[in-house]
């Protein structure tokens, strides 16, 4: 196995597939199913290009990490690695948790190989090296403190202007490589500002200085890592030999600028390397307004090997979710993994029927439900051993027509703010509580110190002039680096984090108005080995103000988690509630789908998926293309749950125009499809 | 690192920290793929992609279990301002460094980490044949591995009549001392016997020396060679990252044939396959020097690196051809001087060196080596020390002084020497192979013959002195030129009679005459001369002199290196006497000799001034 003859792909033996199973604590035919002729096993020994289609619950990320670690445990190699790509880390901590202990394991997560979101590797591999090579030094990627910056910098004048023709900094991004902003409407006609006039020049200006700085936003490093792969053939070439063995992990969520550029390093014209996709096209749903992915490359391609294998959930819920794929796989349930301690495979899937006036007594029929088909053990949050769940897809709004618009109707001890996974915190002080929060939820210190120095760093990273603050992997570690030589101050630190992290004493405002925001100031002026100052740097110390983020509202926050507890008094039953994108990639327990206002009722519009009755299946280009996103999100929703699926729906979806109910209609969801259906 | 690898500054405490930023070029497209995340891309992408690597130690003046704790960080990036090398791409970079002096034979011999090991490790003969023996073979024809023969060994080690005896004895013991019901047994099995195939195989291996097979302990220069041989089939089977073999003074202990032999063997190593081996030899041996491809040498001159490239010097391919073939063991010691005398004949050769010893300006304490090219290509290695990118690769500040002789007679001379018969009109200049004064009376016609010798080997560091009259036997005859205009000084007596003994050296050799004899009638036919000696076509008395001794050389065939020998011997001798001290020489040697002299012996310091300052 030379280096420098062409790539030889490891060969993966029906003992490899042994191995790796009894590794994974998994049973020996886990990829080879019991007639040898699961899929799985085909994707672990292929070494060709081919798009994976992974339906829910298909074990898609343990089959790619049994095949990474096989392929770690063989890869003799030393300047050519596998490249695993994602949206999250989530690979590289499943990686980490479960081959983490091994050689190859811990192999895999360092030189030659790369695995981590597609942001980092175009930062790491082309962007970064192209702004090195011409000077920039890279201080920090944070869209947020970048964007921040260039608007404080520019002209009072310009930016009174750029309100007046309602932007605000986020139009401060950099789209092109003359550090252009693309185009700004403006005036009346909102025609495009003139790259030529004043105003224009010093949205550059800003852009530019700040560059040159060192601050940069996430988008931009897209720019620049395109202009490398425009102008050096040779960044492109030297991937595609270095990361011979491509996998991206959640394909169907790239979005167009992600899917072009990887189609760019890695795909384009002659010698393309062998690239695995895995995801589901069915469960492509983005979180924001306008990403609507990707048109190049689109997955899954033309080499397909579907996985339609769910061990998630049983025949019935499969029969219930398939029709609302865009592209029916013909589901096939073969979960869930364990019975109930009832004795039965699975509870009775059931439709509530609501009206406006029993709209909130829904979650508490489900919370009874889940008591009568779970056992006090199974219901037991504690035991961490169910997950109940209610979703919809609008979870937010203040239009109160049409009800139910969003989850909060169902109910009003809502608060779709909570929502927000992992906000960054805004001041010193969040992150503290960010930090106590993680260190509560894992029941270690650790997470809190890395946190607040996290929030250390980021003061330090608060000067126009200080040396760069790399983003580091172990933060705490780093900043005691930077406080050598400075005994007083590393002292101090530590004494900041004995309080908050290891005797985890919350601050509060009285004890954070004494010297103490000075202290912090001084550890991060060290830590820099510069004076900070300046608006940001007081802002980012100050106790942190406004409804979201007063000292109250903290501590509710702990209480206040969107968990419906029923019943009230005595909880016997914990549902969390949310939205649909929320709980992308989870598995539950029970789910219930709650029926929301996007352009129409969803559920309503889904009828024909729901209940069957034209045999409706998949998505046709006639149904348009919000029914698409409709059904996905649906698609999603339905195909978490192992033991129990629910959907709430207005019971006028199934009453005649006079108002009495289409009892026909209601007996299809019962025939067809086996719903049960409750009235509330 | 040590404490000591940290300058220390004369007023400033010791620095902090060590820089080293090292620049690879010529990257394949295997060190691009695998240093793809810190290449440095040219400004516009076209061009020659780059990989710079940063190494930084710091002192923290902390102590870490007694210890000295000194952090070293590898980055990439011009300034250190990429990410940091992850170990296993530093192992990629990884280079095979010999030490000087280093005690070859030790690393020779068997035991724990043995390069022999690791050498036939690489080599997949010593896994052929089986790992288990045969009972129905006999010994010999089992075709073991060596695994095989380790676990034959073994067996037979476990199974000895002896070794089984003893253990039944430790049994029986054993089976005293158990208490009823326990069975206590023992096994006796070869140490290490249980560990990995891998491992037991490296254990065998490390059982082996390499030795030479010859009688008797071999010397230290045979053991270094044998070391390197073993090194450099290493270096050949890595099969990718930099294959750099760094050799520090190979000369150890080898005779000069030898090193001759090594340095051949490893330049042509290394030129094979274009680049696939790199090896960097540091040397204070002349004799490594001069074997040594012009081009491939790099000078270190006061800290700073000077390629001797093509494209890096202002030697053209055709000096490098020439120098390649005539810059030999004798003239290699330029590379290693302080200061460089390039003489053009045996003569200044032998008398360059005495006279500056005489003025106290001795070339050995200054470190300034002679170079005798034998009268051909005297610029060419004075172009060795001059730099073609002064801006970026600065000036080799190593003072290199051309003499060479002007080669213009007094017009006196002419008939003198027996260039013309005495009255005859000189032939046309186009005709005749000398000039003399006459001929270059118009105007500054003699200034400008002079500037343009000089001019064709000056410039940097390096300046050519032209005698100031004739020749270099001629201008020490007549001494220099005083403020009136005439040459009051010379040492007209004692080169002629150099002059006499030379050519009386055969019968000197043979004790047909003695010196003092020889020197004797010489004084009285100088003397005789001197009273002799008439002002002649526009020529002094002095000049005319000088031109009937130079007579001796030109006309009379005596040896001008034996002269010389004679000269250096009488002047040493009156030296001795307390005759002529560095003062008196001073007034009476050539001005060209004492500038010539002055300049590649001054003081060190005055020379580190005219390094310009390194740009950023």
């Amino acid at each position: 196995m030379s280096e420098s003859s062409p790539f030889n792909p490891p060969e993966v033996t029906d003992g490899d597939i042994r191995w790796v199973s009894s590794l994974l604590n998994l049973r020996s035919d886990a990829f080879c199913g019991k007639d040898g002729k699961d899929p799985r096993k085909t994707v672990l020994k292929s070494m060709e290009p081919m798009d994976v289609a992974a339906c829910p619950g298909s074990g898609k990320t343990t089959l790619l990490v049994a095949k990474l670690a096989i392929l770690a445990e063989k890869w003799r190699y030393r300047t050519r690695g596998v490249c695993v790509l994602s949206h999250t880390n989530a690979a590289r901590e499943e990686i980490e948790t479960k081959l983490g202990g091994t050689m190859g394991g811990r192999r895999l997560l360092s030189y030659p190989h790369y695995i981590g979101t597609i942001h980092g590797f175009v930062n790491e591999f082309l962007a970064r090296p192209w702004l090195r090579s011409h000077g920039y030094r890279v201080k920090m990627i944070n869209t947020e403190i970048c964007l921040n910056r260039r608007w404080n910098s520019l002209p009072v004048a310009t930016r009174r202007a750029l309100e007046t023709n309602g932007h605000d900094s986020s139009i401060l991004t950099v789209k092109s490589t003359d550090f252009g902003v693309g185009v700004v409407p403006w005036g009346g006609k909102r025609t495009p500002l003139s790259t030529n006039s004043p105003t224009y020049s010093n949205i550059q200006g800003v852009c530019c200085a700040s560059a040159r700085d060192g601050y940069f936003c996430h988008d931009e490093m897209f720019v620049w890592a395109t202009e490398l792969i425009d102008k050096a053939a040779v960044a492109a070439e030297a991937l595609r030999g270095r990361f011979p063995l491509l996998f991206i992990d959640e394909a169907q969520d790239n979005n167009e600028e992600q899917s072009a550029i990887l189609h760019r390093i890695f795909m384009d014209g002659g010698s393309t390397v062998r690239r695995q996709r895995f995801g589901d096209a069915n469960q492509a749903i983005y979180n924001f307004v306008g990403d609507e992915g990707a048109t190049t490359d689109v997955f899954p391609g033309e080499r397909i090997q579907a996985l339609p294998n769910s061990h998630r959930f049983g025949q019935k819920i499969a029969e219930v979710a398939d029709p609302l794929a865009v592209v029916p796989c013909g589901l096939k349930g073969q979960g869930p993994k364990a019975a109930l301690d009832s004795g039965a495979q699975e509870g009775f899937h059931t439709i509530f029927l609501f009206d406006d006036n029993s709209i909130v007594k829904v979650l508490g029929r489900y919370g009874e439900l889940l008591i009568k088909t779970f056992s006090s053990a199974e219901l037991n949050e504690g035991s961490r051993k169910g997950m109940f769940v209610a979703v919809g897809q609008v979870h937010k709004g203040k239009d109160d027509r049409h009800m139910p618009r969003h989850v909060g109707h169902y109910w009003p001890g809502y608060d779709p703010e909570l929502v927000n996974k992992d906000p960054k915190p805004q001041t010193f002080i969040e992150y503290v509580f960010a930090g106590l929060a993680e260190a509560e939820r894992v029941g270690q210190s650790y997470p809190a110190v890395e946190k607040i120095a996290e929030g250390i760093l980021r003061l330090a990273g608060m000067t126009a002039s200080g040396r760069a603050l790399h983003d580091r992997r172990y933060r705490h570690r780093y900043v005691l680096r930077l406080l050598e030589g400075r005994t007083k101050l590393r002292q101090r630190y530590c004494e900041v984090l004995d309080r908050f992290a290891v005797r985890k004493e919350p601050p509060t405002e009285t004890m954070w108005n004494g010297d103490r925001p000075a202290i912090v100031k001084k550890i991060a002026e060290a830590v820099v080995g510069t004076s900070l100052s300046g608006d940001e740097v007081q802002a980012f110390l100050a106790w942190p103000t406004g409804s979201k983020n007063s000292e109250s509202t903290i501590t509710a926050q702990k209480s206040r988690d969107n968990v419906y507890r029923h019943p009230s008094d005595s909880p016997r039953v914990h549902i969390r509630v949310g939205s649909i994108h929320s709980i992308k990639g989870q598995t539950h327990t029970a789910t219930l789908v709650l029926e929301t206002f996007w352009q129409d009722h969803n559920l309503r519009k889904l009828m024909q998926w729901i209940v069957g009755a034209k045999g409706e299946k998949g998505w046709r280009r006639s149904d348009g293309v919000e029914q698409r996103k409709r059904l996905k999100i649906h698609y999603v929703a339905m195909t978490r749950p192992t033991h129990l699926l629910c959907l709430a729906m207005k019971r006028s979806s199934f009453e005649e125009a006079d108002g009495t109910l289409d009892q026909e209609k209601v007996e299809q969801l019962r025939k067809r499809r086996g719903w049960h259906v409750e009235f509330v | 690192m040590e404490d000591t690898d940290f300058r220390r500054g004369t007023k400033t405490a010791t620095f902090k920290e060590v820089n080293i930023v090292c620049k690879f070029e010529g990257l394949t497209v295997e060190d691009k793929r695998a240093f793809v995340e810190h290449l440095t891309y040219g400004e516009k992408g076209g061009g020659q992609e780059v990989l710079f690597i940063n190494w930084t130690a710091q002192n923290t003046d902390q102590t870490f279990k007694g210890r000295r704790y000194r952090r070293v960080e590898v980055h990439s990036g011009n300034s250190g301002d990429g990410p940091s090398i992850a170990p296993e791409a530093r192992e990629l970079l990884r280079a095979t460094y010999l030490r000087p002096l280093r005690d070859a034979e030790e690393s020779l011999l068997a035991g724990r980490g043995s390069r022999l090991a690791q050498v036939l490790r690489q080599s997949n003969l010593v896994r052929e044949g089986r790992d288990a023996w045969d009972d129905s073979k006999g010994l010999k024809a089992q075709e073991l591995s060596v695994l095989g023969i380790g676990n034959l060994i073994n067996d037979l080690l476990e199974n000895h009549k002896g070794v089984k005896a003893a253990r039944g004895e430790i049994d029986k013991h054993l089976s005293q001392l158990a208490i009823l019901g326990d069975s206590l047994t023992s096994t006796v099995k070869v140490g290490g016997a249980t560990a990995s195939p891998d491992a037991r195989l490296t254990e065998l291996l490390e059982k082996l020396d390499l030795r030479l097979d010859a009688c008797g302990k071999p010397g230290l220069g045979s053991d270094n060679v044998l070391f390197m041989a073993c090194e450099l089939l290493l270096l050949a089977k890595e099969d990718v990252g930099s294959r750099l073999l760094l050799i520090e003074e190979p000369e150890a202990h080898l005779h000069p044939q030898r090193q001759l032999r090594v340095m051949k063997f490893l330049q042509e190593l290394a030129e094979k396959d274009k680049g696939s081996i790199q090896i960097i030899v540091t040397t204070h041996s002349p004799n490594l020097a001069s074997a040594i491809k012009l081009g491939n040498l790099v000078m270190m001159h006061k800290g700073r690196a000077f390629s001797m490239a093509e494209g890096q010097t202002e030697l053209d391919s055709s000096d490098y051809h020439f120098l390649e073939r005539f810059l030999d063991v004798t003239k290699a010691n330029l590379f290693f001087a302080r200061g460089v005398m390039i003489v053009e004949g045996d003569a200044e050769n032998i008398l360059l060196p005495t006279l500056a010893k005489l003025l106290g300006r001795d070339f050995t304490e200054h470190g300034v080596s002679t170079v005798n090219v034998g009268g051909v290509g005297m610029r060419r290695y004075a172009r060795i020390f001059q730099r073609k990118d002064l801006q970026n690769g600065g000036v080799l500040a190593v003072p290199v002084a051309c003499v060479t002789d002007m080669d213009v007679m007094p017009n006196c001379a002419p008939a003198i020497t027996g260039k013309i018969k005495e009255g005859e009109a000189w032939p046309d200049s186009g005709k005749r192979r000398w000039l003399a004064k006459r001929d270059l009376s118009n105007g500054n016609a003699l200034a400008e013959y002079r500037e343009g010798k000089a001019a064709k080997a000056n410039g940097q560091f390096v300046r050519t002195f032209v005698s100031d009259e004739w020749t270099l036997e001629y201008d020490l005859a007549l001494g220099p030129k005083d403020e009136n205009g005439g040459f009051p000084a010379g040492l007209a007596e004692d080169v002629f009679v150099a002059a006499s003994l030379a050519d009386k050296d055969a019968a000197i050799s043979e004790k047909k005459k003695t010196v003092a004899d020889v020197e004797q009638e010489a004084q009285t036919r100088f003397a005789a001369l001197t009273a002799a000696a008439a002002k002649k076509e526009g020529c002094s008395k002095e000049e005319v002199l000088a031109s009937r001794i130079y007579a001796e050389f030109a006309k009379g065939g005596v040896s001008k290196p034996i002269a010389a020998q004679y000269l250096a011997g009488r002047l040493q001798a009156e030296k001795g006497e307390g005759k002529l001290e560095p003062q008196d020489l001073r007034k009476r040697l050539p001005r060209y000799i004492l500038d010539a002299i002055d300049y590649v012996t001054r003081p060190i310091q005055a020379t580190v001034r005219e390094v310009p300052a390194r740009n950023e």
